[in-house]
């Protein structure tokens, strides 16, 4: 047996075959354990600045566009009904407008397009001092009573504003929801991330077959245990790997959610379009706040599906340490063994 | 070492010389840095002043980043109390800018480094001043005001008094209405109607023109009242107070720009407005069913004045620096610089130069150009050199005093309140 292992004729002596396996294995094991662990650190970037940046600040932008829709329609209401010589615009208004005020501020304090977001943001600050100025204008007016008409035509003037505010906020959301598409190109979900540790993974499974297939001739054994064990550790890591980048397609349902809850706002405002003293808009709201609290569930779901970066660190050196536990015993039968 | 060895060596020296090489001409790419613009010019206007901005870029290779928003005053006031401002703003008010360099938001220019070609004009010279000794703008643009525009398709003798521009309107030729009139410019609705009344009393009665601009005449000077009634007089012709003024209280000025050059036969055909309406003219000639002109507004008390005396309004657009940045500094100076005004008629029919030799395609234009920079006396708007309170009260009178003329008593009243808060911000700028 021993003197069939020793030299195959044209082949490389067993010994230095056994030593080059040992190397190569540790080399691409290595290269296993730095990939996945970056690869999933990355992951786990990518997930986390998703859910506590990126979705906030697409989802705010939204919900301030919609109550801002809504603040007017409440002060028109108010301001054209008999209601606007003692409530002014009323309180409908003043606290849709103290939501835009705070999901602008969630916006600014989440916001992920950098300085092109920022300038957004303050330009949008600026045109709702505008608006609000003229709605209290148009309040002042119709307070005097005989006055009203003036009033309804500073609400007209309001109304124009709207439409540009309307417009930089669907800029901004496009803006936010760019620099969030860019992230997750370039981020721990995307596929050059997924391949740099899939890839390594691969490799050493098929070396870890080839070893199986070089002892067994070699040895004439059927099976080396630790080999087995440590093809069957590193699937465990793939498999794990592979379930967070589950992550992926949770992050893309979780901007699903956010573009159908836009759209129904649109779809909303598109149906009053023309008619700024509409009726409430409470089963739309109802729609679109299940749809952003669906995509804020899928956003923490991306985070939490990821693997734990301990149990597969463990199993990536698990595995390098099973390779040497099953290489470093044939090694050693040949050391005082002439060739 | 042996040949081969040396090869090596050289390769990686080479090597290295060319990675050393494209980073620093990669940083030299980037090492120009950006600069950031506000204004209130969107649309067509904003094309334009972008294309004078990409060549700033070419020239320079720094990068702009550029906003543009008709809620201008409202954007820099919350960016400057956030600490956030532009590292330029462009405004048309004086007035406005000079809140800012007394708060120390704006920085003065001439500085040491600072090359800014000066103004000629003394007016000039004032303005960018804000009315003090130090600069602090730059003349971007200008814009001509004290203008009656009219189709020329109407025949009609030009009216040389008050009485006669009135009777103008009203006496329409052929079926076509009189004067086209908006007042909405959200967020500055009513500035349309100041023009009216400031032109008015500048043609009747210069010098109270001045003293009212300087804050020195009341509100209620009997002149100034008389201005407000000339024009009720010309509002009359349009519709009487009331709701029938509201589609005019909520037509844009813009609007009725376009009406003029592109409305039916039977729609007005008379505007006052400033010399954007030559831009209008040319955007809209696709459509345009009508060629415009202008006259001067009549001059009441020096009847058959000529030109080269008339004084006309005029509005300047101004670069101020709310950031001392070198690439701050280097777009004011290029606004400022021949290159750049020379550039303004050739991306927009409605922007002039306060520089003479600058080459303007139109006869029109040329005739504009040549108001601005001949000999004639031009008068800087009053409300752009009003601190922002008093100019939003003007306004916000002008709307009232529209839908409601017989509270002007109390308007003016209600101005002369604000003048009081203000007065010492109030900056002067005489006619020059």
């Amino acid at each position: 047996m021993a003197g069939d292992a020793v030299r195959r004729p044209g082949g490389m002596p067993t010994r230095i075959a056994l030593r080059w396996l040992l190397a190569a294995l540790l080399v691409v094991a290595t290269l296993v354990i730095a990939t996945s662990a970056a690869a999933l650190a990355a992951m786990r970037r990518t997930a986390g600045d998703y859910q506590q940046r990126g979705q906030p600040s697409v989802a705010a932008v939204a919900a301030a566009r919609q109550a801002l829709v809504e603040a007017d329609l409440a002060a028109v209401n108010s301001l054209t009904g008999h209601g606007g010589t003692l409530v002014g615009p009323g309180a409908a208004y003043q606290n849709q407008v103290s939501v835009v005020t705070q999901s602008l501020a969630r916006v600014a304090e989440h916001n992920v397009a950098g300085t092109a977001g920022s300038q957004l943001i303050e330009l949008v600050d600026g045109l709702l001092v505008a608006y609000t100025a003229l709605i209290e204008h148009a309040d002042a007016y119709c307070r005097l009573g005989a006055d009203c008409p003036l009033g309804q035509v500073y609400l007209a003037y309001a109304g124009n504003l709207l439409g540009d505010l309307l417009s930089q906020l669907d800029t901004l959301r496009k803006t936010e929801d760019d620099a969030v598409t860019a992230q997750l190109a370039t981020g721990g979900t995307s596929v050059p991330w997924v391949m740099a540790w899939v890839v390594p993974c691969l490799a050493l499974l098929v070396l870890l077959v080839l070893g199986q297939v070089f002892l067994r001739r070699r040895f004439r054994r059927r099976v080396s245990p630790a080999l087995a064990v440590a093809a069957v550790v590193l699937i465990a890591v793939v498999a794990a790997m592979a379930l967070s980048v589950h992550a992926r397609r949770q992050i893309g349902s979780s901007r699903e959610q956010l573009a159908a809850a836009n759209t129904t706002w649109h779809d909303w405002q598109g149906r009053i379009h023309g008619r700024r003293a509409a009726t409430g808009s409470d089963a739309v709201d109802q729609a679109a706040a299940q749809a952003i609290q669906l995509s804020g569930d899928r956003a923490a779901r991306a985070m939490a599906g990821t693997a734990d970066p301990r149990w597969v660190a463990g199993g990536t050196l698990l595995v390098a340490a099973l390779i040497v536990a099953g290489l470093i015993p044939r090694i050693e039968e040949y050391r005082y063994r002439s060739r | 070492m042996n040949v081969h060895s040396r090869q090596w060596v050289r390769a990686v020296a080479l090597g290295t010389a060319l990675l050393m090489a494209a980073g620093t001409g990669a940083c030299a790419v980037n090492d120009h840095g950006s600069v950031s613009v506000l204004a209130i010019w969107t649309g067509d206007e904003q094309r334009a002043f972008t294309t004078i901005l990409d060549r700033f870029t070419a020239r320079t290779g720094i990068k702009v980043n550029y906003t543009g928003t008709r809620a201008v005053s409202q954007v820099l006031a919350t960016d400057v109390q956030t600490g956030t401002p532009p590292d330029v703003a462009v405004l048309s008010s004086a007035g406005e800018l000079a809140g800012y360099a007394r708060r120390q938001a704006l920085h003065p220019l001439d500085q040491s480094g600072m090359r800014v070609a000066p103004p000629q004009r003394t007016l000039w010279r004032h303005v960018e001043a804000l009315g003090g000794t130090v600069r602090y703008a730059v003349t971007v643009k200008a814009t001509l005001k004290s203008m009656i525009w009219y189709r020329r398709d109407h025949r009609f003798e030009v009216p040389q008094r008050w009485e006669d521009l009135v009777r103008t309107g009203t006496a329409a030729p052929g079926a076509g209405a009189g004067w086209c009139l908006g007042l909405e410019a959200t967020p500055a609705s009513g500035w349309p109607g100041t023009d009216w009344i400031e032109d008015i009393l500048l043609h009747t009665n210069a010098e109270a023109y001045q003293q009212l601009s300087a804050g020195t005449l009341s509100w209620s000077d009997p002149r100034v009242q008389a201005a407000w009634r000339a024009w009720d007089q010309v509002l009359q012709t349009i519709a009487p107070p009331g709701p029938a003024r509201d589609p005019m209280l909520k037509a844009s000025f813009d609007d009725a720009d376009r009406t003029l050059v592109t409305g039916a036969p039977a729609a007005c055909w008379l505007d006052h407005e400033a010399s954007f309406v030559a831009g209008t003219a040319t955007s809209s000639a696709s459509t345009a069913h009508h060629d415009v002109d202008f006259f001067p507004f009549p001059d009441a008390g020096v009847p058959g004045a000529p030109d080269g005396h008339r004084s006309w309004e005029v509005s300047v657009d101004l670069a101020g620096m709310f950031r001392d940045t070198p690439q701050a500094r280097q777009l004011i100076t290029f606004l400022a610089s021949d290159e750049a005004q020379r550039m303004w008629p050739t991306v927009s029919s409605t922007a002039f130069s306060t520089r003479p030799n600058v080459t303007y395609t139109s006869e029109v234009g040329r005739r504009i150009a040549g108001i601005l920079t001949g000999g004639a006396t031009l008068c800087v708007d009053p409300s752009d050199l009003m601190p922002p309170a008093l100019t939003d009260a003007f306004y916000g009178a002008v709307l009232a005093y529209a839908h409601r003329p017989d509270r002007l008593t109390t308007l003016l009243d209600q101005l002369d309140q604000v003048r009081a808060t203000v007065r010492d911000q109030i900056i002067d700028v005489p006619c020059g």
